[in-house]
């Protein structure tokens, strides 16, 4: 073997065989101890894992009517390296996207990769970046969500986030819904980084969110809020809330708030704007707490609407306080004294039903718990234990103060009455519906809960008329509906925690028409001025919406004549 | 005995011919591949970017739609609208001699 071959030749023969045997040697230890980590790295280097976003869920209102839904819109990012002229294009980007050109150039000169230059723009302003035809600068779609009310309904609906995450209110509640699920496709990349379309091998698709079909009405909506704006601004309120709701099923129809917002642009808004009131604040009602002692003085047959009780002329002293009523009145029959809201009447005829009674009704009515609405932050208002009331609780918890309410629970309270005495459950919800409308999820209306006899209600309905025919809401008549209703004008607490002489929280509480309600209203102002009665302040809104909601519903109004014959009947 | 340098040619040729042509033929194919891939991503972009577009003009036609808007339009040009009264209603009805002709909401 290798006979006449030189010795030279021989040597590199060797030599080969070595090195080859080295090499040999090599590649095992690559393949069996590295190979793993090297693969990976190899993978990862053409391997491109593509995020599918899912379509957030839409929600509608009760006539399937779009009050908030998803549009895709460009993000424009930056890969500075890529970027050459970096002046040139940071001065040209900042004309087009409004942003002071330091502050890009800053963007452009960074170390990273890839930065953020401007997130879900606007189509002309994507055209228009686009149109500058910058090398490095480069876009994406990313989903955004968009409500084309603008302020309507903003508190019932809150908004997300960048990344599309519920913050505030339907939106965060039942967020877990809305967003769906992520998706992702993982496909090979070219050298420069770019998707190679034929060579998908794995796709998980997005699994879309489900819609939410609401109680809202987005006609009586607007037209509560426009009526709400008016009133919140002639009165310079420091807030205000109005709630329109069907008081047989606890339908929500309606749920606005004042200061509002606009959710497509939520961050230009303080948090205090963004507080849904009619659920997160509680405030001593005032006088519209009397239906609660009225209805249970008469369902305990302690009294008759024709008992007459002395008013003490406007000025009555118990237990070393003194009570006054806004206008002085002599002898009143119970009826009227809840008719012209005499503070003096109701906690005489308080003292009658004592404590105990009391506080059970005020639970029957549904104060001091939450409502179970669902929306997020509700607060349950403050009702105390009969065992720690003092001498005095009695007649001002009945007279609305000592205790704290929301205006839902308002709104709740004045259905009993409306619904002939069941307390019923509010619900904004009606059902969570998948995308291709299967119902995932129904809201049914509970089991409404008794809480006064059917005639006590009538009774009570019968009084309440008569506070808006002849009494302190005369403002909130409308012709031919013949509402009724209960005013209630409360001081607010001054931090020292004294009754203020100059703030006040005004509520008118209502439902039309008083022989058969079909809607029930609550409008709750937090210090108007300079007038601050309930009856001046909220009656007129109570009124504007009503006379409204009654043509929007083809509910025409009745002669004065035929009513009365009827009632006399 | 020696061997015929062209008998061993014959042979080996064919199958370099065939490796080479199935080989051609294999990168022909992933070409093609590509290419079509390449066209499909091209119309999905084109059909997502329609439908983007829909989704905001559908988007802008709700924003016009939205009571909020309408509302602020018509205050913008003074043009005061309210609820009809009863009298201001009619309906047709719906069977009968007055089909064709319509009949107050009174």
């Amino acid at each position: 073997m290798y006979k006449g071959t030189t010795p030279r030749i021989r040597k590199v023969l060797y030599a080969l065989i070595i090195a080859f045997a080295l090499l040999g040697v090599r590649l095992v230890f690559v393949q069996m101890g590295a190979g793993k980590s090297l693969s990976d790295i190899a993978s990862n280097q053409y391997r491109l894992a593509v995020s599918l976003f899912p379509k957030r869920g839409v929600i509608y209102d009760r006539n399937l009517k779009e009050l908030a839904i998803t549009i895709n819109l460009n993000s424009i990012f930056a890969e500075p390296f890529r970027v050459k002229d970096k002046e040139s294009a940071s001065y040209k980007l900042a004309n087009v996207l409004g942003v002071s050109r330091d502050e890009i150039y800053k963007k452009l000169c960074h170390e990273k990769g890839f930065v953020w230059l401007g997130r879900k723009v606007s189509p002309d302003t994507a055209r228009a970046v686009r149109a500058l035809d910058i090398k490095g600068i480069d876009f994406v779609k990313e989903p955004h969500r968009v409500y084309p009310n603008g302020i309507m309904a903003s508190h019932v609906m809150g908004f997300t986030d960048t990344d599309n995450n519920g913050i505030e209110g339907l939106e965060l509640k039942f967020d877990t819904y809305l967003k769906g699920a992520m998706g992702y496709r993982y496909a090979i990349r070219d050298a420069k980084q770019r998707e190679v379309p034929a060579y998908e091998y794995k796709e998980i698709q997005p699994t879309d969110g489900d819609n939410l079909i609401l109680t809202i009405d987005s006609m009586i909506q607007s037209i509560a809020e426009r009526e709400l704006e008016n009133g919140f601004k002639k009165y310079h309120a420091k807030g205000a809330c109005i709630i329109v709701m069907d008081p047989f099923t606890g339908d929500l129809l309606a749920l606005a708030n004042r200061p509002s917002y606009d959710p497509n642009n939520a961050k230009a808004s303080s948090a205090d704007f963004r507080r849904n009131r009619a659920i997160c604040d509680f405030f001593e009602p005032g006088s519209s707490f009397k239906i609660v002692a009225a209805s249970s003085l008469l369902e305990e047959k302690v009294v008759q609407p024709s008992d007459k009780f002395f008013c003490e002329n406007g000025e009555y002293k118990w237990c070393g306080h003194t009570y006054h009523d806004h206008t002085p009145h002599g002898w009143l029959a119970f009826r009227d004294v809840i008719k012209l809201s005499s503070n003096i009447g109701t906690m005489k005829a308080a003292q009658k039903l004592g404590p105990d009674r009391l506080y059970k009704y005020i639970k029957k009515f549904g104060f001091g718990v939450k409502t179970g609405v669902e929306l997020p932050g509700e607060v349950n208002g403050i009702t105390t234990h009969p065992g720690t009331w003092s001498k005095l609780s009695l007649c001002s918890i009945s007279m609305g103060q000592e205790v704290t309410v929301t205006a839902l629970q308002l709104a709740c309270a004045i259905s009993v009455l409306a619904n002939g005495g069941n307390l019923v459950k509010p619900r904004i919800v009606e059902r969570i519906q998948d995308a291709s409308g299967h119902v995932l999820q129904k809201f049914e209306s509970k089991k409404p809960q008794r809480v006064i006899s059917e005639e006590v209600a009538k009774e009570m309905r019968s009084i309440l008329r008569g506070v808006v025919d002849s009494g302190t809401a005369k403002l909130a008549e409308v012709d031919g509906y013949f509402p009724g209703g209960k005013t209630g004008t409360a001081q607010k607490v001054e931090p020292n925690g004294v009754y203020s002489h100059s703030k006040f929280t005004a509520s008118f509480i209502g439902f039309v028409p008083y022989d058969n309600p079909r809607l029930v209203i609550a409008v709750i102002m937090d210090e108007p001025r300079p007038m601050y009665y309930g009856g001046v302040v909220c009656a007129p809104v109570f009124k504007k919406v009503t006379a409204e909601l009654m043509s929007y519903y083809k509910i025409w109004p009745k002669e004065k004549g035929k009513l009365e014959a009827k009632k006399n009947h | 005995m020696e061997k015929n340098p062209n008998s061993y040619c014959s042979k080996v040729l064919p199958i370099i011919f065939a490796m080479t042509f199935i080989a051609v033929m294999y990168v022909n194919q992933q070409a093609l591949i590509y290419q079509m891939g390449l066209k499909v991503k091209q119309n999905n972009d084109v059909y997502t970017k329609l439908v983007d577009h829909n989704k905001i003009l559908v988007y802008n036609v709700l924003n016009l739609r939205s009571p909020v808007n309408l509302e602020r339009t018509l205050l913008a040009k003074e043009v005061e609208l309210s609820m009809p009264s009863k009298w201001q209603v009619v309906k047709l009805a719906k069977k009968g001699p007055l089909a064709n002709s319509f009949v107050s909401g009174r």
